[in-house]
């Protein structure tokens, strides 16, 4: 059974550019376009893993990050944050709301799949 | 020897003249008899003088009595002496023989006592007054030199004198020092012996303490005095307590200062200007520079206000003139503003839409080509995974397989040939033994003969024999019937080893036969064997050099798969960066279109330039923002493609 991975990022091809990446070694993928549309797909359904933007409309990665953590199923799903952002306390603000790792873009997929393996849930 | 030995010999050689010379008559005038007399006499030079003298009644002249008397004079000498001596031991010095009771030698004897008693008490009390002076301090009391062995009085009090004198001196010397400032001059206690010893070490403990107080209780001074109102409080006891306190009240006197202060500091900061300190609790010193603090901050409280008050008024007048100008020369440039700021916004929103369209769709037909590979790939990797592997399922292990099989069959064949001539060794062997059977039944067929002919030779003379020979000759006859038969035996025997013997050799011709063409046969067959397998490898090796071909383009495929990745995920921050522009300028454009003058005119630079880089999300935007003269082509080139990765 393959794992399923939540990609949020308000930018299209970004999330495809991800897809890509995560198909390519074998995951499944469902996209959010900002942190509202990705609470909607945490409804009851299996998630792996989390990506997520940090920069969005109407919701940002912080505050969705902050808000999935309230949904007990969602909880322990381990996030991380994909970002074009290096400010420190960005940074900090992540780590309080509960994500697992920050990846400052653009990524290398070799190292965003090694970040993913390392962190998925079993 | 002693005057009262010397006296007592004499008197015993003259007592016995005495009675040498005079005789009974004289022994009244000795008074008892000699013998007595010897033995009395003998007793009181042995030194007894109590034991009794017997008189005879009314002697007072004769020699006993003398020497009665004699004897009672000694004892009372030695009693008086003896009298004397206890009196001296329990301390009734003043006592003396009364000399005037003895006479003669008797009296020199005592008074020698006397005087040898009374020259010791004389030397003592000498000494003690010399003791006693120093007792009392007199350090240059003198005494008298004594002679002979009695120099060591002399000796012992001059040492003694010599010590007090030393640590009087010492201490003398060490009270100089201190008192001119010299404080580390200190007694050495190793100089005296015992007590004095210990004495100096107790001058020297007590001079440190009072030391050791007085720089503590400065240390804390000096702290406060430098400024340090926190230092640690000395904690004396007994009489130092007063340094406790003085210390402290230095000490908080200066701290309610700094407080108070830095309060009121803090209060005119904060804008404040009323503030003051409290002047109450302090006096003195104190007392005059809080009152002059409190003046200042009044005096400047009311100079700024009234400075306020000018600038104010200054401020309204320019703002009204510069308001009138700036409505005049700045209108054409605002409405131009106005109007080109919103085209140029859309220009932005228009050009960011394009390029996320397309590089959306430049991403999906990429995506479609890397699934494509992938199939393709997935299908060219499962053949040559299938040669290349070395298990049980590849080619390779195929081929190595197939080699053993054909190669066990050509051993089989092998095998077979070599038994068909082994074979052919036991029927060779076979033929040898017919060759025997031969020999041998013709050896039988000519026993047969040599007997037929014995058997005539025997009928013939049993012939001759007549009679006699008669049942000779049926032996005879007998016998030739054997040989007849053993010969004829001996016929079939070689006529049957003659059929084995063609057989076998029949055989033997087919056998070599067969044996030629199974060799051929074998021969063939490996040639064969060793061409199929010579084409199979050939084969494989040209698959195997495929499949590695087609791996080393697969990294490089790969290779450039992943740097496509990096580069089509440059569209978000390009749309980040063009959405941060068009906002601005949005931002700007309203601005501009507000009612009040006042607003527009408002606009801080540096402020909007802040705000504007606070919303920068990229580190090169703000590399842009600032100006720094690098050239652009620099900085999107320097931008890392190394993922940075934070784990939590």
């Amino acid at each position: 059974m393959a794992k399923t991975i939540l990609v949020v990022d308000d930018s299209a091809s970004l999330r495809q550019v991800v897809n890509i990446a995560l198909t390519g070694a074998g995951y499944d993928v469902i996209e959010a376009f900002d942190g509202k549309d990705a609470l909607t797909k945490l409804n009851g359904q299996k998630i792996h893993l989390i990506i997520s933007d940090v920069n969005m409309p109407n919701m940002d990665g912080i505050a969705f990050v902050a808000a999935s953590k309230q949904l007990p199923a969602y909880k322990f799903t381990p996030v991380i944050m994909l970002t074009t952002e290096v400010n420190e306390l960005k940074k900090q603000a992540g780590q309080a709301a509960g994500a697992k790792a920050w990846v400052v873009k653009p990524f290398q997929p070799a190292q965003m799949l090694n970040a993913v393996s390392k962190l998925i849930m079993p | 020897m002693s005057i009262l030995d010397i006296f007592l010999m004499v008197f015993g050689l003259l007592v016995t003249l005495v009675s040498v010379i005079f005789t009974k008559k004289r022994m009244r005038q000795v008074g008892a008899t000699p013998v007595e007399a010897a033995q009395a006499l003998k007793r009181i030079a042995a030194g007894d003088f109590y034991s009794h003298i017997q008189l005879i009644p009314g002697d007072t002249t004769s020699m006993m009595a003398t020497m009665k008397r004699m004897s009672d004079m000694l004892a009372t000498l030695q009693a008086d002496v003896d009298n004397m001596r206890v009196e001296h031991c329990v301390g009734n010095t003043d006592v003396v023989v009364d000399v005037s009771k003895f006479s003669g030698a008797y009296r020199a004897l005592a008074t020698g006592v006397n005087d040898i008693v009374n020259e010791h008490l004389v030397v003592n009390k000498k000494v003690m007054s010399c003791i006693q002076e120093l007792s009392i301090g007199n350090m240059d009391a003198v005494l008298e030199p004594f002679p002979g062995k009695r120099a060591f009085i002399n000796h012992v009090v001059e040492s003694m004198c010599s010590n007090l004198n030393t640590l009087i001196a010492d201490i003398q010397y060490m009270s100089q020092e201190h008192d001119a400032g010299a404080t580390d001059v200190m007694l050495d206690p190793n100089k005296y012996q015992g007590c004095f010893g210990a004495m100096a070490g107790y001058v020297n403990t007590m001079v440190m303490g009072h030391i050791a107080v007085n720089s503590q209780a400065m240390a804390c001074i000096k702290k406060i005095a430098e400024g340090d109102f926190n230092a640690p409080p000395v904690q004396f006891s007994g009489n130092n307590a007063l340094v406790n306190h003085t210390v402290d009240q230095l000490r908080v006197n200066l701290n309610a200062l700094s407080v108070d202060t830095a309060a009121l500091a803090q209060a005119v900061i904060s804008g404040e200007m009323a503030a003051s300190v409290n002047a109450g609790k302090y006096q003195g010193g104190y007392l005059q520079i809080v009152k002059n603090i409190n003046a200042t901050v009044d005096a400047a409280a009311k100079s700024l206000a009234v400075l306020e008050r000018q600038q104010e008024a200054q401020l309204f007048e320019q703002q009204q003139v510069l308001e009138a100008s700036q409505a005049n020369e700045y209108s054409g440039f605002n409405q131009l503003c106005q109007q080109v700021l919103p085209v140029w916004s859309g220009q932005v929103v228009l050009a960011r839409s394009h390029m996320e369209e397309q590089v959306s769709a430049l991403t999906t037909s990429f995506a479609n080509l890397i699934r494509q590979l992938a199939v393709a790939s997935a299908a060219h990797q499962s053949t040559a995974s299938v040669i290349d592997d070395g298990s049980a399922g590849g080619v390779v292990a195929l081929f190595n397989d197939s080699q053993d099989k054909l190669n066990s069959i050509v051993a089989s064949l092998r095998l077979a040939t070599e038994m068909q001539s082994s074979l052919m060794q036991e029927i060779i062997r076979l033929s040898s033994f017919t060759d025997d059977l031969k020999k041998m039944a013709s050896e039988v067929r000519g026993i047969a003969n040599q007997t037929n002919l014995v058997a005539l030779n025997a009928a013939i003379e049993a012939a001759r024999a007549g009679e006699a020979g008669r049942a000779f000759s049926v032996v005879a006859s007998e016998v030739r019937k054997l040989s007849a038969l053993s010969g004829d035996t001996g016929k079939r025997i070689s006529e049957k080893v003659e059929v084995v013997n063609n057989a076998i050799a029949a055989t033997m011709a087919m056998s070599q036969k067969h044996t030629e063409r199974d060799a051929e046969m074998v021969a063939n067959s490996e040639q064969l064997i060793k061409h199929v397998l010579d084409q199979l490898r050939s084969t494989t090796d040209s698959l195997s050099e495929a499949a590695t071909e087609f791996r080393n383009e697969s990294v490089v495929i790969r290779h450039e798969v992943e740097g496509a990745m990096v580069a089509l995920q440059f569209q978000d921050r390009v749309s980040q960066m063009l959405g941060h522009v068009y906002q601005d300028i949005d931002k700007l454009s309203s601005r501009l279109a507000a009612e009040n003058v006042a607003d527009i005119h408002s606009i801080n630079a540096d402020e909007w330039l802040g705000d504007l880089a606070g919303t920068y999300t990229m580190a090169e935007q703000l590399t842009v923002h600032h100006g720094d003269g690098m050239p652009v082509l620099s900085i999107v080139q320097n931008i890392a493609a190394e993922s940075e990765i934070t784990f939590f």
